[in-house]
């Protein structure tokens, strides 16, 4: 089957779900950090597909953002819970 | 035909590995799996056509698993490690067989006007240092102040 846009959408949605459902129900700390993390992958599978759909270099951009913010968030929260 | 083996299979790792990291009760083990599907993350990165950001994904990932890895043997000393190390090898080399196939593969698009591949990370330069070069400079400085603070407030804890 031929992989479209909606595969990513769908992938990217259940990592969403993922990483809410380790916030949401998990009282680990680093569980928690951990899942905000599956949730920063997830907007960025979004951002790429869109751009790479659209032929648009802009997407990229705000994934290379968020790829700065994840590494900064776990670095933060490492240093929060140690 | 292969991209489409490859999306299943990275996106099976990623939903797999990241299911487990989520829900084990060790901090070490979720470590270890969100390495993996950062690694696999990373794969689906390189099929979207984004080279550059599928080798920052696997730099962030390694390193921030590693940094996790220090702190924690630090701070508690683990028990033994209950992983199975040939399961563990196994997923990584398959892993880094998959990403060297994928890395290999040509471009599938190129920009009408500038003959320029969709996949090369020379294109997102040329965007990221023409378009949004102001923006890059306010998010370095801005990371800079965070990792600034971040070490301010780790030695601040430790006096």
């Amino acid at each position: 089957m031929t992989v479209t846009l909606h595969h990513y959408l769908i992938l990217s949605i259940l990592l969403f779900a993922i990483g809410i459902v380790g916030v949401a129900a998990r009282r680990n700390a680093f569980v928690m950090t951990a899942s905000l993390l599956l949730i920063f992958d997830s907007s960025c599978i979004l951002f790429l597909a869109f751009s790479r759909w659209n032929l648009l270099l802009e997407g990229k951009v705000f994934a290379l953002f968020i790829i700065g913010v994840k590494a900064l968030w776990f670095l933060f929260g490492l240093a929060v819970l140690c | 035909m292969p991209d489409n083996i490859l999306f299943y299979i990275f996106s099976a790792l990623t939903l797999l590995f990241s299911i487990i990291a989520v829900t084990r009760a060790r901090a070490l083990t979720c470590v270890f799996y969100l390495v993996l599907a950062g690694f696999s993350t990373a794969g689906i990165f390189l099929l979207l056509g984004a080279a550059l950001l599928s080798i920052f994904q696997i730099l962030v990932s390694f390193g921030a698993g590693l940094t996790a890895f220090t702190l924690l043997t630090s701070v508690a000393k683990p028990r033994t490690i209950n992983l199975s190390k040939v399961i563990v090898l196994l997923v990584s080399l398959c892993i880094v067989i998959v990403l060297s196939i994928a890395i290999w593969r040509p471009p599938f698009a190129k920009f009408p006007m500038t003959g320029m591949n969709y996949t090369s990370p020379s294109a997102l330069g040329v965007v990221l240092l023409n378009d949004y070069l102001l923006a890059l400079i306010f998010f370095s400085a801005l990371l800079f102040l965070c990792f600034a603070g971040v070490l301010s407030f780790v030695r601040g804890g430790h006096k």
